[in-house]
């Protein structure tokens, strides 16, 4: 394992306040694998697209914010 | 019955150009309304299609970080290469998608994952271009030249300085010639893949007193292409444009080989014989 990177090995391994970086997973919506931040009540909020399709970045029921059901 | 004047309704609503209120059950009834999602309800109707960006290009992002065995603390931005790798092979597979634009503004990572991607991306048979704006630093040097052609933004900058080893090292030759192996990997998939000589990534590598603490060197935008490590400096224009030729000179490409192949030919000559037999053309000469 060998990182070569600008930012420097101690800020990369700092361990950080879990709770300011909310857990996200990778699942996918309406054919489209998005990264969620699960909320209560199966839903979740969307934080990131995953596509390639830079048309999936142009859906409004897709954009990071959006909340959508995960069952 | 009840179908009929759904029809009828349905039809009034498209003449008039007016939304219907609410969906209709399968037995005919109204449904909720639902005004929070007007795309859903459209689509649930079945009676418009939202217009499609009929794109054929495709893009990948390298943000952040590069990750890859190891999960970064989430304090970190990563682009992580199993979300990548399999995007890619899609890529390659996919009938509809002619290219591939890759954007870059990563500060390095896993040196491993990196060379995996940018060998993917490397191999790719569909054309692709590169874009580095921001920073496209340590790992993420390999990942801009393995596209066909690379673009870096005026403003954008590439750190190439030497690779070692994080966390406990035992310090004993072993080590430094690991290190060694992998940099001369890393130096030769970018020599391969751009202009730049081997000499020269070594010597800006090692240069001194250009980062305040390290050796190596922060390549500017026009440097890059001067080095010959980058093809063009430009932005998003340009790589689309340049995107859009490549993708045409190989259609042109193929279509001409496949006309050339003697084979083909042949099948075609086959084809239109038969296909003279069956309409019965040409009897009348023949008698």
């Amino acid at each position: 394992m060998l990182i070569w990177s600008v930012v420097p090995s101690e800020t990369i391994w700092q361990s950080s306040d879990a709770e300011q970086c909310p857990q996200t997973k990778v699942t996918e919506v309406k054919g489209v694998k998005v990264l969620v931040e699960p909320l209560a009540d199966g839903k979740g909020r969307i934080s990131q697209v995953l596509s390639t399709n830079p048309a999936d970045f142009l859906r409004t029921d897709l954009a990071p914010g959006a909340i959508v059901n995960l069952v | 019955m009840l179908q009929e004047e759904n029809f009828e309704r349905f039809h009034f609503c498209l003449e008039n150009k007016v939304s219907l209120p609410g969906h209709l059950d399968e037995d005919g009834g109204m449904g909720e309304q639902d005004n929070e999602n007007p795309t859903e309800t459209i689509n649930e109707l079945g009676v418009l299609d939202l217009p499609q960006m009929m794109g054929n290009i495709h893009v990948i992002s390298v943000i952040g970080q590069v990750e890859g065995h190891l999960v970064m603390p989430p304090q970190n931005k990563t682009t992580k290469y199993e979300h990548i790798i399999p995007q890619l092979v899609a890529i390659e597979q996919s009938k509809d998608i002619k290219g591939l634009l890759v954007i870059l503004n990563t500060v390095g990572g896993d040196v491993e994952a990196g060379l995996a991607v940018a060998e993917m991306i490397a191999s790719l048979s569909k054309p692709t271009v590169s874009l580095v704006l921001g920073g496209g630093h340590s790992i993420g040097v390999p990942i801009a030249v393995s596209a066909d052609y690379s673009f870096i933004a005026p403003t954008a900058t590439m750190t190439i300085h030497p690779i070692r080893l994080t966390g406990l090292v035992v310090g004993v030759q072993q080590s430094f010639d690991y290190l060694e192996r992998m940099q001369d990997r890393v130096i030769s998939f970018i020599t391969s893949h751009s202009d730049i000589q081997d000499s020269k990534v070594r010597e800006l590598m090692m240069t001194t007193g250009e980062l305040a603490q390290d050796v190596g060197t922060i390549v500017v935008g026009e440097d890059a292409v001067k080095y010959g490590l980058i093809d063009q400096v430009g932005g998003l224009g340009d790589a689309i444009k340049k995107l859009n030729e490549l993708i045409e000179v190989g259609d042109t490409a193929n279509r001409t080989s496949h006309m050339a192949d003697p084979a083909h030919l042949e099948q075609e000559l086959v084809e239109t014989r038969q296909m003279v037999g069956d309409l019965g053309l040409f009897q009348n000469e023949v008698h």
